[in-house]
């Protein structure tokens, strides 16, 4: 009789990974997003509200300052509509890396006192992420319905609205992807914390965020293109406003990209995983 | 013998020491490239080096915080871990619960293990009780529906009803650890493991836990494995014992043994006389530890009655330091007796060279058990310059009490004088007897009347005095023989003996090393002293002169009036003074300054 269920050896292998114990964990899953959704409006009088003020905010600056100082062109479209469509998938993206980038080093105290799948951590906060921009998303479709039909503008909708779930699947990913690697990198390299944030920040003006790629010029465009979340950006766009462009070779591209970066991402996470306490 | 629950195997664990974080970027880049491409040995590694914590580290060093550790254990085996501190208790189980991995060996365990290192892991300060029972459920592993089910017993555990929607931010210290200790004690695993995690919380909560974790093991035959200094916790606990020296496994077995075993390799030298001689052994930079010597304060055997006198021969390397000294008396049980420090240099003015501290632990404090002591070199009662705990041990022989051989339970054992106060439950009003004879006039019976006898100690108090003092002399009384070797008290009883109605009757001891006792007056109180077994002492003085009155177990006993300064002394062997008081016991009419008394005495 050899029914042992735990077996704990000094190396696993690098693909060993047990995703049928973190479906065992789900509970603390859905336990962790719910913390994180409802302790951060705890004790405000605004409380989710906060969560569309922020993008709203942001829209507004971007439209002064990059709309009317520096007059940067939004391919025709409403500024409102471009700068809230692109902070709104924008947002969910740095969102996803930077909470799931502090995961060892938030959680150090969890991790030191008690066993679960670690994986957990960044899953929930992707999740979390995704409650949190579906607030502020519907914000957006609120805003957007509105221009649509009292609006007078040239807004055309197609039928790449049908690709929008797949859009934020591979931000989720992308964000997923990166912030597993930084987490397992920055503990022990603590110099990466002070990287991620300004990081987050160049990364956004590298990729099409507050302005379109039809402005970028012919010889800089192949860096611009060769970022995996300008389709994505672009995609997302394109869907709602109808400028821009889309193609399925960029989709596939970014698509490729997540798959391959999510690989490394979840090995490198696991190996780091069950040693991190040491050298924390 | 079916298969182990547990099976761990040659487990090991090896850590770097030193600050981890800078350089080792290309430190792990040249680990990698010797040990993954040239397969050579780790160039970082120190094979063999021994977890030693006195030893300083050199840089870079790695340690082995677990050698080889060997376990198997069956379903419902309850197993104490027991080590110093640094010992690897905690490495151990944090391999256990998989919060980090094994350098080499393999653990194989089956069925649900939780590992409770801390109480409440998870608890989110904003989330009220409820919120927090299904996140730290979860954590440990608990399925959102089996919380659901089992929330009122939690509940009922932790004794929070009343709280369950307030934020756990709100909520008392003790209050939270009892809720993360409800939630644990419902896990339902195979398998526990415990920390120390019963350190914290009142007593009756402590209670509850052990009983608990019996509980689980006993009826619900699962597997405990509990870490604990607390050797009485772990002794009631666990029926298995492990001990763990600098990381390696050194004894295995039954948990007396093993407690046993832990405590006779504890002390840092054994040492013959209790005479301990340290070499080099209790150094540091700060302070050398050169001899202790305890020994007996008074008499030859060191006992319940006889003091311990502790002599502490230090070099001492700082000069211009406020420094102290403190040590911690420790029982077998790892209870904490005491705590007692000197500033033996106040005001920075500490001196290189040799220094001998003696300090007396008085008599009849420490109770019968083997102690052991942690001595601590401090500067300014503020930082440690030195620290050796268990630095030695010496044992307190039991005296038996009222001829009781066997050893009294208690950390301590002082000596304790009472008062007794009788009342009679024959009568219907449940009123003071004594207090009811009051009114009447004593009883006379045959022969015996009370009465002075002026000379039958040869005393008698200067004619000066008198005419000062209106009030009452102090004087011998004639009593019945006391017919009964243990002292037959009928004629206290009876009253007719003594010139006051008695509202108190206690008892005094000598104290070994013919100690002076009960110095005092009284404003209101006579008193009658009656010496029941042995011979002593009373000295009386009124204010302006002193009398001394010799008292043995005969016929006669010495009444003391009010105002009197009355001391007893000169004990002999087993010598017991009974006292007999005029008022019940009253804070207000004890005079405990003599300088107040003579004051007092003045004004009269």
């Amino acid at each position: 009789m050899n029914t042992y269920n735990i077996d704990i050896k000094p190396k696993k292998h690098l693909l060993d990974i047990n995703f049928k114990e973190i479906w065992f964990y789900r509970d603390l899953l859905y336990m962790f997003v719910k913390r994180s959704i409802i302790t951060v409006y705890k004790q405000t009088i605004l409380g989710p509200i906060w969560f569309i003020i922020q993008p709203l905010m942001t829209t507004a600056m971007y439209m002064l300052v990059f709309g009317r100082i520096a007059k940067i062109s939004t391919d025709g479209l409403p500024q409102i509509l471009f700068y809230l469509s692109s902070i709104v998938i924008w947002n969910y993206f740095s969102e996803s890396f930077n909470q799931t980038a502090h995961t060892f080093n938030q959680n150090a105290q969890i991790f030191g006192k008690v066993y679960f799948p670690r994986l957990i951590i960044p899953l929930a906060e992707i999740l979390s992420g995704l409650i949190k921009f579906f607030i502020q998303f519907s914000f957006f479709i609120i805003i957007y319905l509105y221009f649509l039909f009292i609006g007078n503008t040239n807004i055309q909708p197609n039928w790449t609205l049908a690709l929008v779930p797949v859009y934020i699947a591979l931000m989720a990913g992308i964000g997923l992807a990166a912030g597993l690697i930084f987490s397992a990198l920055t503990t022990k390299y603590r110099d990466l914390n002070h990287l991620l944030t300004f990081g987050i920040q160049l990364l956004m003006y590298a990729t099409p965020v507050i302005y379109p790629v039809s402005t970028i010029p012919e010889k800089y465009k192949i860096f611009i293109l060769a970022n995996p979340l300008t389709p994505i950006l672009e995609g997302f766009r394109y869907a709602f406003l109808g400028a821009g462009h889309f193609s399925w070779d960029s989709l596939a591209y970014s698509g490729g990209f997540m798959t391959i970066s999510l690989f490394i991402g979840i090995i490198i996470f696991h190996q780091t995983e069950r040693n991190f306490i040491d050298t924390v | 013998m079916s298969q182990p629950i547990i099976k761990i195997d040659n487990l090991s664990k090896l850590y770097r020491l030193g600050e981890v974080g800078t350089g080792t970027l290309s430190h792990d880049l040249n680990r990698w490239w010797k040990t993954k491409v040239l397969r050579r040995e780790d160039p970082y590694s120190i094979v063999g080096a021994i977890n030693d914590r006195t030893q300083a580290a050199q840089k870079g060093e790695h340690v082995w915080a677990l050698r080889d550790i060997n376990l198997e254990l069956q379903e419902g085996d309850v197993l104490g871990i027991i080590g110093k501190n640094g010992a690897g208790k905690s490495t151990l189980l944090k391999l256990l619960s998989q919060i980090t991995s094994p350098t080499t060996g393999r653990i194989r365990a089956r069925g649900r293990m939780a590992s409770l290192l801390e109480v409440g892991t998870g608890f989110h300060p904003e989330m009220t009780g409820r919120e927090n029972i299904y996140m730290n459920g979860t954590i440990m592993g608990m399925r959102k529906r089996e919380i659901t089910s089992k929330l009122d017993e939690i509940v009922d555990f932790s004794g929070v009803a009343k709280y369950l929607d307030t934020p756990v931010k709100r909520y008392s210290s003790g209050m939270t650890v009892r809720l993360g200790f409800a939630i644990a004690a419902h896990l339902e695993p195979e398998i526990l493991v415990v920390d120390e995690v019963l350190a914290v919380g009142d007593a009756e909560f402590q209670k509850k836990a052990v009983g608990k974790m019996q509980d689980v093991s006993k009826s619900h035959g699962r597997t405990v494995l509990f870490v604990s200094h607390n050797m009485a916790a772990v002794k009631t606990l666990c029926k298995k014992g492990m001990v763990l020296v600098n990381g390696c496994q050194r004894f295995e077995g039954n948990i007396t043994d093993a407690i046993d075993f832990y405590q006779d390799n504890n002390a840092l030298v054994t040492a013959e006389n209790n005479h301990w001689e340290f070499g080099n052994n209790a150094e540091n930079d700060n302070i050398r530890v050169t001899s202790i010597k305890i020994s007996p304060l008074n008499g030859t055997t060191m006992d319940i009655g006889s003091g311990v006198q502790i002599e502490i021969i230090f070099f001492n390397k700082i000069k211009d330091i406020t420094e102290d000294l403190t040590f911690e008396i420790v029982n077998k049980d790892d209870v904490l007796v005491f705590h007692h420090g000197f500033v033996f240099a106040k005001d920075r003015n500490s001196k290189l060279g040799e220094h001998k501290i003696t300090a007396a632990i008085p008599p009849h404090l420490l109770n019968a058990n083997i102690y052991s002591m942690n001595l601590i070199f401090g500067q300014s009662q503020r930082y440690v310059l030195f620290r050796q705990d268990r630095i030695c041990a010496f044992e307190i022989e039991n005296i038996p009490m009222e001829n009781n051989m066997t050893i009294l339970p208690g950390v301590v054992r002082p000596m304790i004088d009472y008062s007794l106060e009788c009342h009679d439950s024959s009568t219907t009003n449940s009123s003071l007897r004594i207090e009811d004879r009051r009114t009447e006039p004593p009883i006379k019976v045959d022969g015996f009347e009370p009465r002075a006898t002026p000379d039958s100690c040869g005393t008698k108090l200067p004619s000066k005095q008198i005419k000062k003092n209106t009030h009452a002399l102090p004087k011998i009384i004639d009593l019945p023989k006391i017919l009964d070797p243990r002292g037959n008290l009928s004629f206290v009883e009876s009253e007719q003996h003594i010139p006051f109605a008695i509202k108190r009757a206690y008892w005094i001891y000598d104290v070994p090393g013919g100690e002076i006792r009960g110095s005092h007056a009284f404003k209101q109180s006579q008193e009658f002293i009656i010496a029941l077994s042995g011979s002593f002492e009373v000295v009386l003085n009124d204010g302006l002169q002193e009398k001394s009155f010799f008292l043995n177990r005969s016929f006669y006993g010495l009444y003391v009036p009010e105002m009197y300064w009355r001391t007893i002394k000169n004990f002999s062997t087993n010598a017991l003074a009974l006292v007999l008081a005029s008022t019940s016991f009253d804070q207000e009419d004890y005079i405990r300054d003599f300088h107040q008394f003579n004051k007092a005495k003045e004004n009269v």
